[in-house]
């Protein structure tokens, strides 16, 4: 399997803090990579670094196979790389169509037309349809966002990035605060996307990245401890004292 | 269906002045329906909106003045002038927001007035500009009270159906979103500066159409027009009328307006008034005279279906 993303040696400093140091890692075609890790420990950092809402101090990303160092983070989600937000980043004002199409319209290369382009928009209105309707949400789309319960919300804040029908996709702790039952339902709708899709996924519940994931990164203090399928990491020495400590012995 | 009525109802009815003044309300209020664009659906504040206006005012009378008044050209000028001041203008603040986009607004807006108080050659300096010629339509000229008032009520209605139209486009979604949630947007792929270019151009030319009729209503054009003054007039004008609405930009320059003409007949004070309204405004209709209204007439038909 070839990678979609290859994080090597980066390495990001907050004044004399060292918020990542030497991070390297590869997200392969179509896997799930759980990044599980302490608070603080660098994660929502890697995921701005990836983005290219912030630039490494040392280091680079190939994406594709190709350096994307230089691009800005509007060029590197038109290449498919698509990321959600620890808080719910939704439009509160507009209603959950809205808030879906106007992803699906950028993607549809619409965004900011004015006038003209209909059969894209109708093909981008549509799209916006099937993604409420394969949700399993009971919403007919004409609610305003901030007429939802917080799990449906954080459930379209994930349609708004899968109508960018991304390549790579990095949910940072798109389960917080979500009962079980709403958790599963969020996960099931990311893997019954898109195959091909990669996906990195944040998250603090132990059960839910060893659960979901093909392969799982771990980071403490801004290093990669050990990244490796769920039983390797599960087994590893350094992650048990570090993190999964008396959870893993359980 | 109501505003083409009340339009006609006007030009029937009123006399030379109040036509005049009707023309200057409606023109005022497209400037002040553009800045909307920006404050109520970008959430941008400018404080340098009169000088796309203003500045559009001046090269329509500049060149009445050296090429006659044809109506056609004399709009395209100015819609010309209005899109290159907010081309400039919109360069420079795309990257900002708040504080340093009011200020910036103001700095740059300043800078057209100083250019236009001390270019007096071109502009006339204080005293401004006089004796334009009238503005002309084929063979028809428009200097009398009534065609300029028509003239401004279709200027109001196309300039708020194009801003219906922006809003309702993807670019006025975008707008939004950008307003809402500005992060998000950049993480979907839009470009945050890309976006507030745009509609800088477009409220610039809809206040450089809006500019150019001004000098004509009382064939003269002066300086305060770029002031800054007349920028947070604007603004003063939009919450009165209501934010966000659109249509309230009218709204808030007929009450401005008049309070302007007729309390200062009375008294100097006049601003007081402004003042007491403004803060009632935002105490009791938080937004504006248009929500207010919107509230009121759905109450009404609220009641009306209870009844039935
Ligand atoms: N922009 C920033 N400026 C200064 N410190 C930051 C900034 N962003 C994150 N940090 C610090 O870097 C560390 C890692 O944060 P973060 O990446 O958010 O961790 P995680 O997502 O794993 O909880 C934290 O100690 C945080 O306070
Ligand atoms: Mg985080």
């Amino acid at each position: 399997m070839s990678a979609v993303l290859e994080v090597s040696g980066v390495s990001k400093r907050f004044g004399a803090f060292r918020a990542l140091t030497d991070v390297t890692f590869d997200v392969r075609e179509g896997e799930t990579l759980g990044l599980i890790g302490p608070n603080g420990a660098g994660k929502t950092t890697l995921f701005n670094i990836i983005t290219g809402f912030l630039r490494p101090d040392a280091g680079g990303l190939h994406y594709g196979g190709e350096a994307i160092d230089h691009l800005s983070p509007e060029r590197r989600v038109s290449r498919g790389m698509v990321r959600t937000f620890q808080k719910s980043m939704v439009f509160p004002e507009l209603t959950v169509r809205e808030n879906i199409a106007m992803a699906a319209r950028q993607r549809a290369g619409v965004g900011l037309r004015w006038g003209g382009a209909q059969r894209r928009l109708g093909a981008a209105e549509a799209r916006v349809h099937q993604l409420i309707g394969d949700s399993g949400l009971r919403r007919s789309g004409g609610e305003r966002m901030s007429d939802l319960s917080y799990g449906e919300q954080r459930i379209v804040d994930l349609l708004i990035s899968l109508a960018l029908e991304p390549r790579l996709l990095l949910l940072d702790e798109p389960t917080a605060g979500l009962a079980q039952e709403e958790a599963e339902r969020l996960l099931q709708i990311v893997r019954h996307h898109d195959a091909r899709t990669s996906v990195v996924l944040i998250a603090h519940d132990i059960d839910i990245v060893f659960g979901a994931c093909d392969r799982i990164a771990v980071l403490n203090l801004g290093q990669v401890l050990c990244c490796g399928t769920p039983e390797v990491v599960r087994a590893d020495a350094s992650v048990r004292a570090a993190y999964l400590g008396a959870l893993a012995d359980s | 269906m109501v505003a083409v009525a009340g339009l006609s109802a006007a030009a029937l009815l009123a006399g030379e002045f109040h036509l005049r003044f009707l023309a200057e309300i409606l023109i005022i209020g497209t400037a002040v329906m553009s800045l909307d664009l920006l404050v109520g659906f970008g959430g941008l504040v400018s404080l340098g909106h009169a000088a796309l206006f203003g500045a559009a005012a001046y090269a329509a009378a500049v060149a009445a003045q050296h090429l006659g008044g044809n109506l056609l050209f004399i709009l395209g000028t100015g819609i010309a002038m209005g899109a290159a001041v907010a081309a400039l203008m919109g360069a420079v603040i795309v990257r900002t927001s708040s504080l340093f986009l009011l200020i910036l607004t103001l700095l740059l807006g300043q800078i057209v007035w100083e250019i236009v108080f001390h270019w007096r050659d071109v502009t006339g300096g204080a005293d401004g500009l006089r004796g334009l010629p009238p503005l002309s339509f084929g063979p028809w000229v428009l200097s009398s009270a009534r065609p300029l008032f028509l003239l401004a009520g279709l200027l109001a209605l196309a300039a708020l159906w194009l801003a219906h139209s922006f809003v309702d486009a993807p670019l006025g979604r975008a707008l939004i979103g950008s307003r809402e949630q500005p992060i998000r947007m950049s993480a979907l792929g839009y470009s945050i500066p890309r976006i507030r270019f745009l509609t800088m151009l477009v409220a610039g030319a809809i206040a450089g159409a809006a500019g150019a009729l001004y000098p004509f209503v009382n064939l003269y054009i002066g300086p305060q027009s770029v002031h800054w003054t007349l920028s947070a007039t604007m603004i003063i004008m939009l919450v009165i009328g209501g934010v966000g609405s659109l249509w309230g930009a009218f709204l808030g320059s007929a009450v401005y307006l008049a309070i302007q003409t007729y309390i200062s007949a009375y008294t100097d004070r006049w601003q007081l008034f402004v003042g007491l309204i403004f803060v009632l405004t935002v105490l009791l209709l938080p937004n504006g005279l248009a929500g207010g209204l919107r509230r009121l007439a759905s109450r009404m038909r609220r009641r009306r279906a209870q009844q039935a």
